[in-house]
């Protein structure tokens, strides 16, 4: 009720109805109460002055005949009886000399008659008075003269209470409160059932006041009771508007959720790309990077988004590919080059192609798409083919042309001495031998990568074996002139080893010692062994090998770049089947170098 | 017992021990800190790996992910025909190239 009551602009039209029909009907039910309390209060004074009158008809009758008859002896006892007949507040008679000389309260007999205040009325020879008794109340005075003959001999006061309004009206209330409450009842059951009628319209202009406020496409139309024909139309237009939105929304859900399926599609594709992909946009600026870009430059996303692939990628200052990127002019062309990672081509090789967006390929400033491959493996590929071509034309060329030489002299010459002819028969022989190992090695090589390489490992006596290595390099190094050291212990275990692939690895490593070692210079053969390894160590006093090459002297077809190596013929596959057999052993192989100074290679077997 | 070996980019995991709960650890020590690394590219020679069981082929799928998720990939080397089988029943060879030469594993990483 006092919601309904609250006078507010924003309450709805429904809401005022049955705010003003509440109100008007309180107001109503007010000023008829107040009308009642009203006429009563009139009717109780004209009742009151009727009264007084027909009282002081009669007093002045009786009273009037006892002053006369018996000298006024009744009087005291007529005055109670009027008094408590006509409920007056007293009734007395005052003499001439204005002194009571009766009084319904004897206490009062002998003085001053109360002062009137003010006549109110008269009728006939009565008069209505106003006065105030001591303690202040209002009292209404009707008095009469008592006349024998023509004489006034006395007068008859009645003195009664004035009828008050909120007396009255609470009387009226007592007597029609019932009334009064059937009233409000009545005017809140139709405040009820004015409610009940008017509520659809209340749903309805609450809709139809956010529909003025606030955008259609974000307020859903709601029905509401259908008690009435407005609320029944209401309801339709309502049904109707919920299966055109449902449409399309439905059409929109469609459509968002495909362009979603085909943004996440896109995105799983590139992330799944081993290339490194990236997009920028016009100010080169990394927007999307997918996770094998940042595994190529070994960050993370966070790194990336946000900077450029300059800085992602370090160009190399004055680089021909970073020219090309930085070139205004090739902005909107397609640019690949290749760079080293970090601006450094040791730390492997990347190729890396920009692509202006479609999108924005007609743009002064475009967004770009760039690709990054690790070429690395490539370009080793690359290096290790052409080291293979070099180093197998070289160890096949000249063998082969030797050969050729020499059986074309045999063939040619009508006659060459008997000792020539055996040292062209000797060094056709050594260059047929020197083509048979590199086709060994090649087929070792070969089995190696394939995994067809196996060990025939026997209980061998490894004394024996070495003594057969040592006799085998002895005479090269004694053909150079190098102090060639054995030291051996006087007992050594017998080993489960492959025998023949063993003595390849170690005659191998002695082998290198003495093509590298200086003539003069000196090679060591130290062996040494425990409960868990035999350790041999080939240590010489020759070129050495450079600290960045150290790690790649395993490699198939690796030859230093040092042109004293340069200059020797080798294929570089020695040490990478020195090193696979010793792996296959269970055991491996350890390189120390220094240029200039010397290398010390050590092959670590296990006893068990 | 597993070891690693760098073949120009690529990494080559070699081992001759069973891979299961209680070896893994030798393979994770050789294998995590390849695969945490750049864009990983490995190579695991399964030629004398006898058997794996079902916490070494999570430990491969989640190796071969970590590897993809970073741009890389694993491949395996000649598994034995007891580990094929078992790669193949469980279908974990489905998500692995597998190869059975060395050369052409490592190479493949250059096409």
């Amino acid at each position: 009720m006092l919601m309904l009551l609250q006078p507010s602009r924003d309450l709805d039209a429904p809401r005022r109805v049955i705010a003003l029909h509440l109100l008007s009907g309180l107001s109503s039910v007010a000023l008829l109460t107040f009308g009642i309390v009203q006429v009563v209060l009139s009717l109780r004074m004209e009742h009151l002055d009727s009264s007084a009158m027909t009282m002081m008809t009669k007093g002045e009758a009786l009273i009037g005949a006892d002053f006369r008859h018996r000298q006024g002896e009744r009087t005291a006892s007529l005055l109670d009886r009027f008094n408590a007949e006509y409920h007056l507040q007293h009734c007395a008679v005052i003499g001439p000399d204005g002194v009571y000389i009766a009084h319904s309260t004897p206490a009062l007999i002998g003085s001053t008659a109360m002062e009137s205040t003010g006549t109110l009325n008269q009728f006939g020879e009565v008069e209505k008075h106003t006065a105030q008794t001591p303690q202040g109340r209002s009292l209404l005075l009707y008095r009469t003269p008592i006349r024998q003959g023509e004489e006034i001999v006395a007068t008859l006061e009645a003195a009664a209470w004035p009828q008050e309004w909120w007396t009255t009206a609470i009387s009226a209330f007592r007597h029609g409160l019932l009334f009064i409450l059937l009233g409000v009842a009545f005017l809140t059951a139709g405040g009820y059932f004015l409610f009940c009628v008017v509520r659809p319209m209340s749903a309805i202009e609450h809709q139809l006041r956010r529909a003025a406020i606030e955008e259609l496409g974000q307020i859903s139309l709601e029905s509401v009771p259908a008690t009435s024909l407005p609320s029944i139309g209401w309801n339709k237009l309502v049904d109707e508007q919920v299966r055109r939105v449902g449409r399309q929304d439905l059409e929109s859900k469609v459509a968002a959720g495909l362009r979603s399926h085909r943004e996440k599609r896109s995105e799983a594709i590139l992330r799944s790309l081993t290339d490194g992909i990236a997009l920028t946009d016009h100010e080169e600026r990394i927007t999307f990077a997918n996770p094998s870009l940042q595994g190529i430059v070994a960050t993370g996303e966070d790194d990336v988004l946000g900077r450029t692939m300059d800085e992602v990628i370090h160009f190399a200052a004055g680089s021909a590919a970073a020219l090309r990127f930085n070139d205004p002019l090739y902005r909107s062309q397609q640019v690949v080059a290749e760079m080293g990672k970090e601006g450094d081509m040791t730390k492997g090789v990347l190729r890396i192609s920009r692509v202006p967006l479609i999108a924005s390929s007609h743009d002064a400033s475009p967004s770009h798409v760039w690709m990054v491959r690790d070429v690395t493996q490539q370009k080793l590929a690359d290096q290790m083919r052409n080291q293979f071509v070099y180093s197998a034309t070289h160890e096949l060329r000249t063998p082969l042309a030797n050969i050729k030489a020499y059986a074309e002299t045999l063939a040619n010459m009508k006659a060459i001495d008997i000792e020539k002819q055996k040292d062209f028969c000797n060094t056709i022989n050594s260059e047929a031998t020197r083509l048979s190992r590199f086709i060994d090695d090649l087929l070792s090589i070969s089995r190696m990568e394939t995994g067809a390489m196996s060990l025939q490992k026997h209980e061998t006596d490894m004394m024996r074996l070495f003594e057969e290595v040592i006799g085998k390099v002895r005479p090269e190094m004694d053909g150079k002139g190098i102090l060639f050291n054995v030291l051996i212990p006087a007992k050594l275990p017998r080993l489960y080893v492959d025998k023949d692939k063993m003595t390849i690895t170690l005659v191998n490593m002695l082998g290198n010692a003495a093509k590298y070692t200086p003539e003069g210079g000196h090679v060591s053969f130290e062996v040494e062994w425990n409960e868990q390894s035999i350790e041999i160590h080939v240590i010489d006093s020759g070129i050495g090998i450079a600290q960045d090459e150290i790690a790649k002297i395993f490699d198939k077809f690796f030859r230093s770049n040092d042109p004293r190596v340069r200059d020797r013929t080798g294929s570089g596959l020695g040490l990478s089947i020195a090193h696979e057999i010793v792996r296959l052993h269970g055991g491996k192989m350890l390189v120390h170098s220094e240029l200039d100074r010397g290398s010390k290679f050590t092959v670590i077997l296990p006893t068990a | 017992m597993f070891d690693a070996e760098k073949r120009g980019m690529i990494g080559l995991v070699r081992g001759d021990s069973p891979i299961h709960a209680t070896s893994l650890d030798q393979l994770k020590r050789v294998l995590d800190p390849l695969k945490d690394t750049g864009q990983p590219n490995l190579v695991l020679d399964l030629r004398r790996v006898p058997l794996v069981d079902s916490a070494g082929l999570e430990y491969l799928l989640d190796a071969f992910d970590a590897c993809r998720s970073q741009g890389g990939t694993l491949k395996l080397l000649s598994p034995t025909p007891l580990v094929t089988e078992i790669l193949q029943v469980t279908g974990v060879s489905s998500f692995f190239e597998i190869f059975t030469d060395e050369v052409a594993a490592i190479g493949s990483f250059t096409k």
